[in-house]
């Protein structure tokens, strides 16, 4: 699998929920800092209970998440997002991430995500309208 | 006591445990493994003879070899610690299981066997241990400890020595290899007690590229991106060359030097005489190691720098064997042991150790790894190799290999704050760059690359948002053949009402005239079936002035919004005004159809009016456009501030203190941008100063442009900007401000002048840490926690406001990633953030700032202080509230004050007086709006 050139990078974001709202000049400033990583089928990109490091998005292939524990949970896709709770809230990760093809990530550490958050808040607008949606009631615990 | 010790060993209040664990573990394992490697390449020797050595070897190498490809596997999975108790508990199994056949008579497979685990286990441990600390110390730590680790490290070798000495004549081997398993057990249980305990520096493992076969590849990649790796691997090769090579030749020539047949020494020369020379040496210099790393190295790092002391060794053996080609005597040898013992094994290899944080961050952890498993044995074959073949000459490769050194070490000095720059740019986005920006930077390949991606997304792409993108981004090219044979020509397969969105992107853009682009426009007006886009495309053309005034007169009165503006625009600045009289006629209407569509209450009327007054000179309509920047809808207020943005000049001069209350009031970022780009418009030097103060709580961006419209007003800003940058009333950001601009207009200056002004600031933080600490200490009050709080702000603020002085102020370009990185909570990012500013900074002025931006505990930071600025005065409770009222911080004022209030303090009622009065001169309502709340409440 090939990986994406800074223009293709910032493109890719720009067909993300959380960055469509963003500028050129400034997806191409997160693509250029961002980390790509390809993985294997069947690979783990983490699992349960390690520490959080990165937000990932989906550039090529698909993902599937388990929670607790092999209870599938949801298949992801191109363009989709996930491992950010864990980045914000500091807990170990909550769920599994597994592979099911081969599969190219972008990938944004901790500090870069707050960073651009920090410069265009409507970022955690959007991030607040997904946990929202996925928390009718949060005074509701597991 | 203790304060004596941690000061002797240069360790910090709450580091002692730290540095104690890790200097007892280094001590067990090296006195542990230092015993078995001494003993089995003896036994190799005594058992089989010299002549199995290379088939020994080699089988290491590969041992080595695969030993680091799982050990790169397992370090993605798990903490180093764990890996260095699995290689523990993996040397303990085999020394036990070799124990009971030491006396059988096995053939040679043993003894090879046991010489390359042992060999294996050493570089793994050394490896696998220094990742372990690696771990928890960040690099300004490393310059304070590692000294220390490595000393005990050698102090673990002389003791096995002296052991080895004492009892393998009187007990033999078994008690020994007893004494390594006993060691190492204990390494094994110290590890695992110690290490859950104290807190690591959490690295980013997830980036790591190692979790597959594919992704060695990428690393070696990353290997090869990186010159400062490179050139560390090199030299880590060349050092291996070089130690050989002068271990080959001193032995070589005290040989000659304790041969009696040769020798010229006078006294008696007996058979071990060689043997004990050595042993004498060896020890003497052992000693010194463990002197050198316990108490002289740190002191000598942070004396003359980390980048300086790596070119000492290539310069002492480049020393050394110039002199060892001429003259051969007995001191030069000592000399060349001095050089391979102490410089070698005690210095260099304790910069290696700090040189591997500056790595790029994927590769810090695995480096050592690598180095020490992969690249190392390398060198030792080379080294070989190398003697084998040329034996006579010797010391003319040893002078040629100090030769290669020196250019090595070189590389890895020019490289090394470039690679610590890098990791830190790694997460340090940089927003102020614009497309254009990044097209100017790019390579030619790369600038061709990235337009081809673009052709193909606005070629091949299925969804239109990327394709529009697409589009725009390639304007930014400026590129006539792009325009005529890509650009204009995709314009077709757009719909009607992108094409409306890319008209209004070719309006600002310098190609908006040219010859193709209004050809292909007039071809809509005439083949086009869609009203709208005929309409938007006569707009466009009338907004040029093409469009003739008898075509659009009817127009004027127009329900449709854009035919009218259409018709406006035309008669206010159509190129076929060619009477004066009937131009002035035209403008006539033309102003009084926009007065009205501006004074109109329909909200699209208003923005078509201000659409309309964006052309052409509209300056009479400023006021009300100043008016409509007030109105209740944000999307009029923005056109308004937009539009005072495209009409400014210097006869808006009057409406600039206006414009800056304005800003003040209103938070939304694209209205203070527009703001922001009026003001540099009007170029008025009058209101430079307000417009710094009105930047207090403004956001990044809006900093950077104040920053570029008052740096494009050049010199003749300096005065205001050097009186606002000594005030120590005016609020460190906009002081921080006046600094960036500086930097820029007169950046010689800036440097005369930020010494003097960090100087008083030093003293200031100094203030705020000395008082803070001693509340703490001396009032544990829950009253005055918001006193302390407010401290240790004021002392953060201080820190801050220094930190980008003195970026501002030194020959460094990104400084915003600077600050940003010597903000990081993250203590390796930190530390490289340190690392880089003392390379760029005086060495005199960083000296003194030292102590305040190391993450060191309050007592250090005040001890330092106190030892440069003399004691601090000890103000009581209300002296202390007095001096922070006179603060530039509102956060320091108001606690300062309400805490007067609270507790009665003698004089309170005045100090609100006061405030009260100097609020009202400021115009605010801050502080004393928060007293009488308070008040009220009482």
């Amino acid at each position: 699998m090939k990986e994406l050139s800074l223009i293709e990078t910032a493109f890719l974001l720009k067909k993300t929920d959380l960055f469509q709202e963003l500028d050129l000049d400034m997806l191409i400033s997160i693509a250029d800092k961002a980390h790509q990583d390809i993985y294997d089928p069947k690979e783990e990109v983490f699992i349960t209970g390690q520490k959080a490091y990165r937000f990932y998005i989906i550039a090529k292939g698909s993902v599937e998440i388990f929670y607790p524990s092999q209870i599938l949970i949801t298949s992801l896709k191109e363009h989709d997002c996930f491992g950010e709770e864990s980045l914000l809230n500091d807990d170990p990760r909550c769920y599994d991430a597994v592979c099911t093809t081969n599969t190219l990530f972008i990938t944004l550490s901790k500090p870069l995500l707050l960073n651009v958050i920090s410069e265009a808040p409507q970022i955690a607008i959007t991030l607040l309208e997904k946990f929202s949606k996925n928390y009718p009631c949060r005074f509701i615990k597991d | 006591m203790v304060r004596f010790i941690r000061k002797m060993f240069g360790i910090y209040s709450g580091e002692g445990k730290r540095a104690f664990h890790f200097a007892l573990l280094s001590f067990l394992w090296s006195l542990g493994i230092s015993i078995t490697e001494t003993l089995s390449i003896s036994l190799l020797v005594e058992k089989i003879g010299s002549s199995m050595i290379p088939l020994t070897n080699i089988f290491t190498s590969i041992g080595m070899i695969a030993f680091s490809a799982l050990f790169l596997v397992l370090l993605k999975k798990y903490p180093p610690y764990k890996i260095f108790l699995g290689i523990l508990f993996c040397s303990i199994a085999f020394y036990i299981a070799i124990l009971p056949f030491l006396g059988s008579s096995f053939g040679s497979w043993y003894w090879i066997l046991l010489q390359m685990m042992t060999y294996i286990f050493v570089a793994v441990l050394i490896a696998s241990y220094w990742s372990f600390v690696d771990e928890h110390h960040d690099l300004q730590d490393a310059k304070r400890a590692y000294g220390i680790y490595n000393a005990t490290y050698f102090l673990g070798n002389v003791v096995a020595g002296l052991l080895i000495n004492c009892l393998v004549g009187k007990v033999g081997i078994y008690p020994l290899f007893l004494i390594t398993i006993g060691t190492l057990i204990l390494s094994f249980f110290h590890t695992q007690i110690f290490a859950p305990r104290i807190g690591s520096i959490e690295e980013d493992k997830e980036s790591l590229p190692l979790s597959t076969r594919k992704k060695y590849s990428s690393f070696f990649q990353l290997l090869y991106q990186s010159p400062f790796v490179l050139s560390l691997i090199g030299m880590s090769l060349l050092v291996q060359l070089i130690r050989t090579t002068t271990e080959y030749s001193y032995l070589q020539s005290l040989a000659n030097f304790f041969n009696p047949t040769f020798s010229t020494v006078t006294h008696i020369i007996t058979e071990n005489s060689l043997a004990q020379f050595l042993g004498k040496c060896h020890a003497y210099i052992s000693l010194g190691n463990i002197l050198f790393g316990l108490f002289f190295y740190r002191k000598f790092v942070k004396r003359i720098g980390l980048g300086n002391i790596i070119m000492i060794p290539p310069l002492v053996f480049f020393g050394l064997y110039q002199q060892w080609i001429i003259y051969n005597s007995m001191w030069i040898t000592v000399g060349a042991i001095l050089a391979v013992e102490w410089i070698l094994f005690s210095l260099e290899d304790n910069n290696f150790n700090l040189l591997i944080g500056a790595a790029p961050n994927k590769l810090r952890g695995s480096l050592r790894i690598i180095n020490d498993s992969f690249f190392e044995p390398i060198g030792m074959l080379l080294s070989s190799l190398l003697l084998i073949f040329l034996q006579k000459g010797n010391l003319y490769i040893g002078f040629i290999l100090a030769i290669v050194l020196s250019f090595a070490s070189l590389m890895v000095r020019k490289n090394y704050p470039r690679s610590i720059l890098n990791n830190l740019r790694e997460n340090a986005i940089r927003f102020d760059r614009g497309l254009s920006d990044w097209i100017r930077s790019f390579g030619k390949k790369d600038k061709q690359n990235f337009k081809n991606t673009l052709i193909h997304c606005l070629e091949k792409e299925k969804n239109s948002s990327i394709r529009l993108l697409a589009w725009s981004s390639l304007l930014a090219f400026h590129d006539n053949h792009l325009l005529e044979n890509t650009l204009l020509p995709q314009l077709a397969s757009f719909s009607v009402t992108e094409k409306i969105q890319l008209l209004q992107e070719l309006e600002q853009h310098p190609f908006a005239q040219h010859p193709m682009v209004l050809s292909t426009i007039t071809s809509w007006l005439h083949y086009t079936q869609h009203p709208s886009l005929v309409t938007k495309a006569r707009f466009y053309l009338a907004k040029l002035g093409l469009i003739h005034p008898s075509k659009v007169k009817k127009d004027i009165h127009s329900q449709d919004l854009t035919k009218k503006a259409t018709a406006i625009i035309t008669l206010k600045q159509s190129l076929e005004n060619r009477s004066l009289p009937q131009a002035a006629h035209n403008q006539s209407i033309a102003f009084d159809e926009t007065d009205k569509l501006l004074q109109s209450d329909k909200i699209e009327e208003i923005l078509m009016g201000l659409e309309i007054t964006q052309k052409g000179s509209s300056q009479d309509f400023s006021p009300i456009i100043l008016e409509l920047l007030e109105h209740d809808s944000l999307i009029v207020q923005r056109k308004a501030a937009q539009t005072l943005s495209a009409i400014a000049d210097i006869s808006l001069a009057k409406f600039v203190p206006l414009l800056i209350n304005y800003m003040k009031k209103i938070s939304d970022q694209k209205i203070r941008l527009f703001c922001l780009e009026t003001l540099g418009k009007i170029k008025d030097l009058t209101h430079v100063k307000e417009v710094i103060l009105a930047s207090t709580h403004f956001r990044t961006a809006e900093k950077r442009k104040i920053k570029s419209i008052l740096t494009e007003l050049g010199s003749e800003t300096i005065p205001i900007l050097l009186s606002i940058l000594h005030d120590p009333e005016i609020h460190n950001s906009c002081r921080i401000l006046s600094s960036k601009i500086l930097g820029k207009v007169a950046p010689a200056l800036l440097r005369s002048q930020v010494t003097k002004v960090i100087e008083k600031e030093i003293a200031q933080g100094y203030f705020y840490a000395f008082h803070a600490f001693n509340i703490a200490k001396n009032y544990p009050l829950d009253s005055l926690i918001p006193l302390q709080k407010a401290l240790e702000t004021g002392y953060e603020s201080t820190t801050h406001f220094i930190i980008h002085l003195l970026v501002a102020g030194s020959t460094f370009e990104d400084s915003e990633m600077l600050v940003h990185s010597l903000r990081s909570t993250h203590p390796k990012v930190k530390a490289q953030a340190i690392e880089t500013l003392e390379t760029y900074c005086s060495p005199k002025l960083f000296r003194k700032i030292y102590p305040l931006i190391e993450d060191s505990p309050w007592e250090e930071k005040l001890e330092i202080c106190r030892s440069v600025y003399g004691p601090q005065p000890h103000l009581n409770l209300p002296e202390l509230l007095s001096r922070l009222l006179l603060s530039s911080s509102l956060f320091e004022k108001t606690i300062a004050l309400q805490l007067k209030t609270k507790l009665r303090l003698p004089g309170w009622q005045d100090s609100i007086i006061e405030e009260w009065e100097h609020d009202i001169d400021q115009n605010q309502e801050n502080i004393t709006h928060i007293i009488s709340e308070h008040l009220e409440k009482e």
